[in-house]
């Protein structure tokens, strides 16, 4: 999980991958998946992180998630909405991380990908949870399980798609 | 190009999702089912009892959070709010033990239960 490339390549698919996050995330919550369930989404922008995770380091990956929640906040309106992301975001890298680090090819980025959306959204409901402390909120959970676990599911099959191109692109 | 650990996580996923929807129903083995008492809670504070078995309207107004509860025929429902998704008045009416809705910008929960304590608690963490 070296980073590739020579420095110009790299910086350039760096803002890049940085770029596709930031709208993707802006983009996803422009979309309300759920009417009656709060914090569900496309998780396009994990798809864009999950391309981190492979082709750079997990230092690089780390960052590009903390810089994606941060500036969302600050331009996409929502610093109360910043502990959601930031949770959210945060576990997901982590999970999808420790996933392609200790299994590497022996799963495919649907899998990672999968389990990415489950901790990000698990993440923004254990934040609710605490923050009205009431932790029958997880309750609500199912369905955005599974809503999460379908979007997990294509962002994954798009993840495994653009993979070898970028690695190809920066050699 | 999909591997076996693919399939674990998709299945424990699905597993987790499954359990936590079959959890109440688990539960409420003891439960007469039909909730009594509506409790409003806000930021985990108690701010209203509802009695479910008398019609009534209760408006939720402080900090700038409007929410209009509606009980009626045993149950209660969001009937609207000035909350930004609506989220909570979508979630319709609400008349069985440990229903709950939430409305998380306002940071305001109303739990359904038989005698007013709160059933599933989480409580303030200990330094």
């Amino acid at each position: 999980m070296s980073d590739r490339g020579g420095g110009g390549k790299r910086v350039a698919a760096l803002g890049l991958l940085l770029a596709a996050i930031l709208i993707l995330g802006f983009i996803e919550r422009q979309i309300p998946l759920s009417f009656s369930v709060p914090g569900v989404r496309l998780g396009l922008s994990n798809a864009a992180i999950l391309l981190a995770l492979y082709v750079f380091r997990f230092r690089t990956a780390l960052l590009l998630a903390v810089l994606k929640s941060v500036m969302l906040a600050v331009f996409a309106g929502g610093i109360s909405g910043f502990l959601y992301g930031f949770t959210g975001t945060m576990l997901s890298v982590l999970v999808m991380a420790l996933l392609v680090r200790s299994l590497g090819e022996r799963i495919s980025p649907i899998g990672v990908s999968v389990a990415g959306a489950t901790a990000h959204i698990t993440g923004q409901y254990l934040v609710a949870a605490a923050i009205i402390q009431n932790i029958g909120i997880l309750l609500f959970l199912p369905l955005p399980l599974l809503l999460s676990a379908l979007s997990g599911i294509l962002t994954g099959i798009a993840v495994r798609a653009s993979r070898k191109p970028l690695l190809h692109s920066l050699e | 190009m999909i591997r076996k650990a693919d399939l674990y996580i998709l299945g424990i996923v699905l597993a987790v999702a499954g359990a936590v929807f079959l959890l109440p129903r688990a539960f409420a083995a003891n439960d007469t089912g039909t909730g009594a008492v509506a409790t409003v809670y806000y930021r985990s504070e108690e701010v209203a009892q509802l009695d479910l078995s008398r019609d009534t309207e209760y408006l939720f107004d402080r900090d700038g959070f409007l929410n209009r509860l509606i009980v009626k025929e045993g149950g209660v429902s969001v009937a609207e709010a000035n909350c930004h998704g609506q989220e909570c008045v979508h979630m319709g009416v609400k008349s069985k033990n440990g229903e709950l809705i939430v409305c998380l910008p306002h940071e305001l929960v109303i739990q359904i239960s038989s005698d007013g304590r709160q059933a599933l608690e989480v409580d303030t963490v200990v330094g």
